[in-house]
């Protein structure tokens, strides 16, 4: 028999054998991501390998009840079972016992469930730039959004808002961190409350949360500056009215500033700041009146060194560069969640939506789904 | 002292780039360079969701057995959730999610005859384990027969080649084996492979 042969039968009976072993209308069970093959549980998980027998008595009485024969599906059958065992009729039927079994296994609804504690960034009382979001933070992963996005209620002004929740990996040592905002900026001047009345709410299979919280916190008047590198300008606005025009210099080509909408997360006076390992001309100077922009430490701050530049240049190593005077009055004037957007820097990239508060980069529509957890 | 200043972390975020606008969130971290990157997220049920009866299949093909390739994908899928937050490039996560098939087979294939080989009682020597195979005609019943008398590397490497599609670069990824074994593999199972099935012509 040539080679050629071989190949084409082999390659038929293969797909014989595995069309005749699942066929085409064979759906796969609900995926459960903690469901794992006794014997096969990474080893943190194998301390629970007596629940395997409660669950398969469990199981047992279940499909013992619902009238099948729970001996047969039951039974170990992967080796030692005599063919004549299993008739074509029965092999028909065969698809339901792995994932009937498996599935009445897996779900726990009595098993005991594991805490999840829910804590919040922001305090009552409050007052927030319109860019702010609501940051809530949690101690073990959460698995499905379901229940707490049914559970949690955000309100402006008494009105149910229709915001959303994004689900992102912690950088701050939590295990997981959920945002909350609007499609556009929260309404100037007003109230946001928020009731979170979720203990006991489940967070996932084999998960519940263990508190309850609410938060009230106030949003201030809409800051919105819009920094233009074409011009090398920053025009600042308060709820819509243009406030001042100041001259800027932003990254230069090397090290350029960001694009996009950044939200102020911290003001310092001064701020200490040190150049990138490697920088080739190091730097460690504190520098007064500093607007924290992004996390990786982009700041809007004064830079009495670069005044020849301001206005005209992008020198900066990303920083967005003011004279003195008009810092120390952007830095008073400036609330944190204040909005501060970048076009035409020396860069097409747009800051990253973990780089700090970058949660407005991300589009609506993505925005609404979740991110790591399907919001619906 | 011409320009102006950042923080020290900037340049390792500038190295990050590659990652998207859409993952994880971060604040009031100083040290930017020992933060994670993450990939974009790797979206498990819709993988399960549409790979899960080819892997099945696959899976059946080495263990010959549905119920344990079911559970053996059912693993793979666990594993892939769990380190779904790790891996970097989400299109290479069915390539991930095969392999982890293949490797978990081959644990139950070598648990399976560590424990017939303890075994008191002896066993007949073939069992056909596989309910499917009833339903399968004789000649691919006999091609079934002369795989699985080869060594399970070769086993493996046949599966993937004619039965996944997969090029010898794919399989020595998925094998975790270099392209040469694969070939050497190849080739000596398809003539053992040729040598069974042509003698009894």
């Amino acid at each position: 028999m040539r080679r050629r042969d071989v190949a084409g039968r082999l390659r038929e009976s293969l797909d014989a054998a595995a069309r005749s072993a699942v066929d085409d209308s064979r759906r796969p069970p609900p995926f459960d991501p903690f469901r794992v093959t006794p014997g096969h549980e990474p080893p943190h998980r194998r301390r629970r390998a007596w629940l395997a027998p409660v669950l398969a008595a469990a199981a047992v009485v279940v499909v013992a009840g619902a009238g099948v024969s729970a001996v047969h599906f039951l039974g170990p059958d992967d080796h030692g079972k005599p063919a004549a065992a299993t008739s074509p009729t029965i092999t028909g039927s065969a698809p339901t016992s792995p994932s009937a079994s498996s599935h009445v296994a897996t779900s726990k609804p009595a098993g005991p469930t594991k805490p999840v504690h829910v804590s919040l960034f922001q305090g009552d009382g409050q007052t927030w730039g319109v860019g702010m979001a609501i940051q809530a933070q949690f101690s073990k992963k959460v698995t499905d959004a379901r229940p707490f996005n049914k559970a949690v209620m955000v309100k402006v002004n008494g009105q149910p808002a229709k915001g959303a929740w994004f689900w992102v990996n912690s950088n701050n040592g939590y295990a997981m961190e959920a945002q909350y905002r609007l499609q556009h900026y929260w309404p100037a001047h007003t109230r946001v409350e928020m009731n979170m009345p979720l203990k006991g709410v489940s967070a996932g299979p084999g998960l519940a949360f263990d508190d309850s919280l609410t938060l009230s916190f106030n949003i201030g008047a809409a800051h919105i500056s819009q920094v233009n590198g074409a011009n090398e300008r920053m025009v600042v606005t308060s709820d819509g009215k243009q406030v001042k025009v100041l001259p800027v210099s932003l990254g230069k080509a090397a090290t350029p500033t960001y694009l996009g909408t950044k939200v102020v997360m911290e003001k310092k006076n001064p701020q200490h700041m040190v150049s990138a390992p490697g920088e080739p001309n190091p730097y460690s100077l504190q520098v007064p009146w500093s607007v924290r922009v992004t996390l990786d430490g982009e700041f809007v701050h004064s830079a009495s060194w670069n005044g020849g530049n301001i206005g005209s240049r992008s020198t900066s190593h990303g920083c967005t560069n003011l004279n003195v005077n008009d810092a120390k009055w952007f830095y008073g004037f400036s609330q944190l969640g204040d909005v501060v957007t970048y076009t035409n820097t020396q860069t097409s990239k747009i800051m990253p939506s973990w780089d700090g508060w970058g949660w407005w980069n991300v589009p609506w529509s993505l925005w609404v789904q979740g991110n790591l957890l399907k919001n619906s | 002292m011409s320009a102006v200043l950042k923080q020290p972390t900037k340049r390792f975020a500038r190295l990050n780039q590659v990652t998207s606008a859409l993952e994880g969130a971060g604040r009031r971290v100083t040290n930017r360079g020992t933060a994670p990157v993450w990939g974009a997220e790797v979206d498990v049920p819709m993988l399960y969701a549409t790979h899960w009866r080819s892997l099945v299949r696959l899976a059946v093909l080495l263990v010959d057995d549905v119920a344990t390739a079911e559970d053996v994908v059912q693993d793979a899928f666990v594993a892939l959730h769990r380190r779904s937050h790790t891996l970097r490039d989400p299109a290479a996560a069915v390539a991930y999610v095969r392999a982890s098939v293949v490797n978990l087979s081959r644990s139950v294939v070598r648990h399976r005859q560590v424990v017939r080989k303890h075994l008191r009682v002896a066993e007949p020597d073939h069992v056909d384990g596989a309910d499917f195979h009833v339903l399968l005609s004789a000649e691919h019943r006999e091609a079934l027969d002369a795989l699985r008398q080869l060594p399970q590397r070769q086993q493996e490497v046949l599966v993937l080649r004619f039965w996944s599609g997969l090029s010898e670069a794919e399989i020595a990824d998925a094998l975790g084996i270099s392209p040469g074994s694969v070939k050497s593999s190849a080739s000596r199972g398809m003539t053992k492979l040729a040598k069974l099935l042509g003698g009894e012509r």
